[in-house]
């Protein structure tokens, strides 16, 4: 998929693990993980809303299109 | 479930008693079309055929296929309600199953009727074109239920994506 999650160097750059922020979301680690990992099919907006509020970004920070090349 | 049980209860007695009479057949139909000279008068499908030439015998041989098939489509659906039973609604088995169920169905029901055909104008000399009605044993109905099977195969298909999408929505 074009969409790239960028979720991890967002967390390296606030020296944030990954359980902390899946705990202060209310989500599990392994959806996170989903997430983190790219297997994700969507992402809910209340769900973007948590992760830049706890991470003080933006969603482009964290998500991110790069084309698919033939 | 209790609907879900009476149906296995009833395939699985079916499926049973079918195959005591399907292995039952198959001695029964070598011995009649390989070895014997006897000239037992077999009724198939209302025609009584004596197995004493090539076609009677491919009649009978592509009866007892369309009855072997018919017995693998209904193993196949015991499959799919054991599946069901251990809550595996869209296992990708079941979806396959069916397909194959339906895909068996249609196959069956050309290869039985085309032979009756092909027997008609070969010994009686005729075709006829029947269309049942008020019945469960007719071609276009066996082709329906055939298509159907395929058509549920692909429902649950397209279920089976939507719950992992579902599944996969963070």
């Amino acid at each position: 998929m074009p969409i790239i999650i960028n979720l991890d160097i967002m967390l390296a750059k606030r020296k944030m693990r990954s359980n902390e922020l899946a705990e202060q979301m209310g989500i599990t680690t392994a959806n996170l993980s989903i997430l983190k990992t790219g297997k994700a099919k969507a992402i809910r907006f209340s769900t973007l809303e948590a992760i830049c509020e706890i991470l003080d970004c933006q969603p482009g920070d964290i998500i991110e299109y790069i084309k698919e090349t033939q | 479930m209790k609907k879900l049980q009476f149906l296995k209860a009833t395939l699985d007695f079916f499926w049973f008693f079918s195959l005591i009479g399907a292995i039952g057949i198959l001695i029964f139909s070598t011995f009649y079309l390989f070895v014997s000279d006897i000239d037992i008068p077999i009724k198939i499908q209302g025609q009584q055929i004596t197995a004493n030439d090539l076609p009677s015998k491919l009649i009978i041989i592509a009866n007892i296929i369309t009855g072997l098939l018919f017995l693998f489509s209904i193993h196949l659906l015991r499959k799919v309600v054991v599946h069901f039973q251990k809550r595996e609604i869209f296992n990708p088995d079941v979806i396959k199953y069916f397909n194959l169920i339906g895909k068996i169905i249609i196959i069956s029901s050309l290869i039985s009727n085309l032979t009756e055909l092909i027997f008609d104008l070969l010994k009686q000399e005729h075709i006829s074109l029947s269309l049942d009605f008020g019945s469960y044993d007719s071609f276009l109905i066996s082709i329906s239920l055939g298509l159907f099977f395929m058509v549920i195969s692909e429902i649950f298909k397209i279920a089976k994506n939507m719950k992992e999408e579902n599944e996969l929505t963070i």
